[in-house]
C-alpha cells in the first residue's frame, strides 16, 4: 500500500488530500489515482505521468517523473503544482 | 522612439532641480525598465553615503517599455531607493492603472528627491502637453488616512482620471518597513513607504494622454494573444484557482514552513489555518491587476468583510507567530494593509519579540492591559501591530524591525533575529531549502524570495534541496538572473511557468515593442548587468562580505541528517563561494573592474570596483 498526498489544485479537484492504493511503480500509482479521482484524469494525470504543470515528490526526498520508478510498501507520493512558491 | 519616452521626470522641491532628464537609447537598452532602469536612476540621483530617510535620498518610480502594451500582466511599476531597513538598494514592484497612467504623463520614470516642508500631494499631469506639469497641494486631512482612503479621496475630489500611489500611517511615521500602495497592491518590502513619508509626500497622482508607439503593432498583438492564451493554461492554474495561499500546506509537508520565529519548519495548526477550501476562510471574490488575465488575488471572508490574503502574509502573521486562527490572521493582514505595513517584516519582528519574551529576555507586555506577546495569541498580534505604528510602549522597539531591536535587547537575541541585511526572511525555511538559503544570504535587497527565486531550484528536482552545493549555487544564479529580467521588463512572475524559453520570448517581445534587434544572449547579459548594478550600489554604500550570511540560528555545525532539516556553516560557505565564482566576483564577493567594464557599470555612479579602482 502506498499513499498519495495531494496539494493545491490536485486536492481541490480530487476533493480529498489523501488517497491510498496498491501500486508497484509510479505509472501504476498515477493510473490508480486517476481511477480513484476522475477529476484528475486528463488534467493533472495524463496516463502514467503527471501533467508537466504538476510534480511528484517521493517521500519528500526527491522528485520523480518516470512511470517505471519503483515504489515500495509505505512510500508516500506528494503531488503538487510545479510552480511552487510565489 | 518605440516603447519609451526617453526621459525621466525629476521632482524636487529644492530650487533648480526639477524637470525632465533625457535617457539615451543605450541606457534604455542596457537596463530596459523596472528594477533595472530604476537602479540606474537611483545610482545617478543619489549621492554616496546617503541617509535613506534624508532629503538627498531619491525614490524612483520606474516604468518599462511594455507598460501600456497589450501584453498580459504588463501594467506594473518598480519603486527603487536605498531602503531604511537595510541601508542597501531596495526595489519593490506594484501593479495596475498607476503604471499605465504614469507612462501616459510622458516619462519612463519619476524620480523624487528632497523633502517638502509640510505633508503634500504631488500631481503629475501629462494631458495635452509635451512635458508633464507638476503641481503640489497640501495633504491636509489626507495625512493620517490609509493609502486606500487617500487614494479614493483624491480621485473623488480631482477626478477618476487620476491614478494614485499613496502611503498609509506607517509611512508617515517612518516605520522602516512601511509600504506604498496603489489600488490595494503594495510595493511591500524594505520600507519604501517610509522613504516617501520622509519626503512628506502622502501621495503621487498621475494622468496623461501621451502614448509611446509600438515598433511592430501587429506582431505585438500576436505575441500578446499567445501569452494571454497560455496564461489561462495549467501553468498558472494554482494562482487562478487558489492564489498563493495554497503554498502553505505544501511547504508544511516539506518542513519548509517557518513556524514560531523559525524554531521549526512544521506547523501543527496548518490545516486549521489553510484547510478551508485550501484557504483561510471562504472566498468571497477574486481580483486582478489591470491588464492581467490571471487574477491571482483572492479575497477571503472575515466577519462581514473581505480581506485579501497571500501566502507571505498568511505565513508571517500565522505560523511564524504560532497563530492558527484564520480570523485573526486575516484581520492582522487587513490591519497591515490599512496602516501600510509590510506583512513579512511585521510578522517577522513580532514573532522575534514573542520568542524573546518566551526566553525571558523581554517581558512582552503590550500597551493594552492584560495582553502579552506570546506565540499563538492572535489578539496580541493585532495589538502589537497597532502599538508599533503608534510607537507606544513596546511598540517603539517593534517599530525598529528585528535587527535593530535585537541590538537593543541584547542577550544573544541577534542570533535569533530573522533577517538578512536587516530585511526579515520570507516564508521559506532555509534549512529545508538550501538553494533558497543561498539566495536569501546573498540577496542585495536582504532576505528576499522575489529577487532570488532560488526555491524554484530546490523544487526543480535538479538539486538536492537538503544538501546544497555548487549545483545549487549555479541554479540560484540562474533564477536570480531570470527574476532580474522579468522585473525589468516588467512582467508578473506568476507568468514564469508559461515561457518555454524566457530569454528568447522576452527578446521577441522587446523586438516587437521597441524595434531593437536584440536576442536572448543580449538579455542574458542585461539580467547579469541588473544584478551586478544592484551589487555595485551596495558596495558603494559600504557593503561587506560579512553581510552575505544567514542568522546563526539557521547554521549548525553538524552534518545534515534526514530527520531534521539542517544547514551547516560549511555548506553555506561552500555555496556562497560557488555563487561568487559563478558570478565572476572575487572571493570577497566584489566584481572586478573588467566585469564592471564588460557590463557598462564602470561609471562613477556605481562606485569603486574591487581592484584597480576606476
Ligand atoms: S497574476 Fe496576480 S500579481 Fe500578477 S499581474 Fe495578475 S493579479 Fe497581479
Amino acid at each position: 500500500m502506498i499513499s498519495i498526498e495531494l496539494f493545491g489544485v490536485p486536492r481541490l479537484r480530487a476533493g480529498t488530500g489523501l488517497v491510498r492504493l496498491e501500486a508497484v511503480d509510479l505509472g501504476s500509482a498515477l493510473e490508480g489515482l486517476a481511477l480513484a479521482c476522475p477529476g484528475l484524469d486528463g488534467s493533472v494525470v495524463l496516463g502514467g505521468r503527471a501533467h508537466p504543470a504538476y510534480k511528484l515528490s517521493l517521500n519528500g526526498d526527491r522528485f520523480v517523473t518516470e512511470p517505471e520508478t519503483t515504489l515500495n510498501d509505505g512510500d508516500v507520493l506528494l503531488l503538487l503544482a510545479a510552480d511552487v512558491g510565489g | 522612439m518605440s516603447g519609451y519616452h526617453g526621459r525621466y521626470l525629476r521632482i524636487d522641491p529644492r530650487p533648480g532641480r526639477p524637470g525632465c532628464v533625457p535617457i539615451d537609447d543605450r541606457t534604455l537598452r542596457d537596463f530596459i525598465g523596472g528594477v533595472g532602469l530604476g537602479s540606474w536612476i537611483v545610482a545617478r540621483e543619489t549621492p554616496r553615503g546617503v541617509d535613506p530617510l534624508g532629503p538627498d535620498a531619491c525614490l524612483v518610480f520606474a516604468l518599462s517599455p511594455l507598460v501600456g502594451s497589450p501584453l498580459t500582466t504588463s501594467a506594473k511599476f518598480a519603486v527603487v531607493a536605498f531602503g531604511p531597513l537595510t541601508g542597501r538598494l531596495c526595489d519593490a514592484l506594484c501593479s495596475s492603472h498607476f503604471a499605465i497612467a504614469a507612462k501616459r504623463t510622458g516619462v519612463d520614470a519619476i524620480a523624487l528627491s528632497g523633502a517638502f516642508d509640510e505633508p503634500t500631494v504631488i500631481f503629475v499631469d501629462g494631458t495635452g502637453v509635451d512635458s508633464p506639469r507638476v503641481e503640489t497641494q497640501p495633504a491636509g486631512g489626507l495625512w493620517g488616512l490609509s493609502a486606500a482612503e487617500a487614494e479614493a479621496r483624491i480621485r473623488l475630489e480631482h477626478g477618476a482620471g487620476w491614478q494614485v500611489a499613496a502611503i498609509g500611517p506607517a509611512g508617515e511615521r517612518l516605520i522602516p518597513f512601511a509600504t506604498l500602495s496603489h489600488d490595494g497592491r503594495h510595493a511591500g518590502r524594505g520600507g519604501l513607504g517610509a522613504v516617501m513619508g520622509s519626503k512628506k509626500v502622502k501621495a503621487i497622482a498621475v494622468r496623461g494622454d501621451r502614448r509611446t508607439p509600438l515598433a511592430d503593432p501587429s506582431r505585438t498583438v500576436e505575441l500578446a494573444r499567445s501569452l494571454s492564451a497560455r496564461s489561462l493554461g495549467p501553468a498558472t492554474e494554482k494562482y487562478r484557482e487558489l492564489g498563493t495561499v495554497a503554498n502553505l500546506l505544501a511547504f508544511n509537508r516539506f518542513d519548509a514552513l517557518p513556524t514560531r520565529n523559525f524554531q521549526s519548519g512544521h506547523f501543527e495548526g496548518a490545516e486549521r489555518l489553510a484547510g478551508h477550501d485550501l484557504g483561510p476562510s471562504p472566498k468571497v471574490a477574486r481580483k486582478s491587476c489591470a491588464s492581467c488575465t490571471i487574477g491571482c488575488e483572492h479575497i477571503f471572508a472575515v466577519g462581514s468583510k473581505g480581506a485579501r490574503m497571500e501566502y507571505e502574509s498568511l505565513f508571517a502573521l500565522g505560523p511564524l507567530c504560532g497563530v492558527d486562527d484564520p480570523e485573526f490572521v486575516l484581520r492582522a493582514a487587513s490591519l497591515c494593509d490599512d496602516l501600510g505595513l509590510d506583512t513579512i517584516s511585521t510578522g517577522g519582528t513580532i514573532a522575534f519579540f514573542m520568542e524573546c519574551a518566551e526566553r525571558g529576555w523581554i517581558d512582552g507586555r503590550l500597551p493594552r492591559p492584560d495582553r502579552w506577546l506570546r506565540f499563538g495569541d492572535g489578539p496580541a498580534v493585532l495589538e502589537a501591530i497597532s502599538a508599533l505604528v503608534d510607537r507606544e510602549g513596546i511598540g517603539e522597539w517593534l517599530a525598529l524591525g528585528s535587527r535593530r531591536a535585537a541590538e537593543r535587547i541584547g542577550r544573544g537575541s541577534a542570533d535569533l533575529a530573522p533577517h538578512v541585511k536587516g530585511l526579515e526572511l520570507p516564508g521559506y525555511d532555509p534549512r529545508a531549502l538550501h538553494a533558497m538559503a543561498l539566495g536569501l544570504a546573498v540577496g542585495t535587497r536582504g532576505a528576499d524570495h522575489n529577487r532570488s527565486g532560488a526555491y524554484e531550484a530546490d523544487f526543480s528536482g535538479k538539486v538536492d534541496r537538503r544538501r546544497g552545493g555548487v549545483a545549487s549555487a549555479l541554479a540560484a544564479i540562474e533564477t536570480e538572473d531570470r527574476a532580474a529580467l522579468i522585473d525589468s521588463l516588467i512582467l508578473c512572475k506568476f507568468l514564469r511557468g508559461v515561457f518555454a524559453d524566457l530569454y528568447e520570448e522576452s527578446a521577441g517581445l522587446l523586438r516587437a515593442v521597441t524595434g531593437w534587434d536584440l536576442d536572448a544572449d543580449e538579455l542574458r547579459a542585461t539580467a547579469r548587468r541588473v544584478v551586478n548594478a544592484r551589487k555595485c550600489l551596495n558596495e558603494r554604500e559600504g557593503w561587506t562580505r560579512a553581510e552575505d550570511t544567514l542568522p546563526p540560528r539557521f547554521l549548525s555545525d553538524d552534518p545534515a541528517d534526514d530527520a531534521t532539516p539542517t544547514l551547516s556553516r560549511g555548506r553555506l560557505e561552500t555555496m556562497i563561494a560557488a555563487y561568487y565564482q559563478g558570478r565572476g566576483w572575487d572571493e570577497d564577493g566584489r566584481g572586478p573592474v573588467e566585469l564592471r567594464r564588460e557590463l557598462s557599470l564602470d561609471g562613477p555612479e556605481f562606485g569603486p570596483g574591487a581592484s584597480g579602482r576606476p
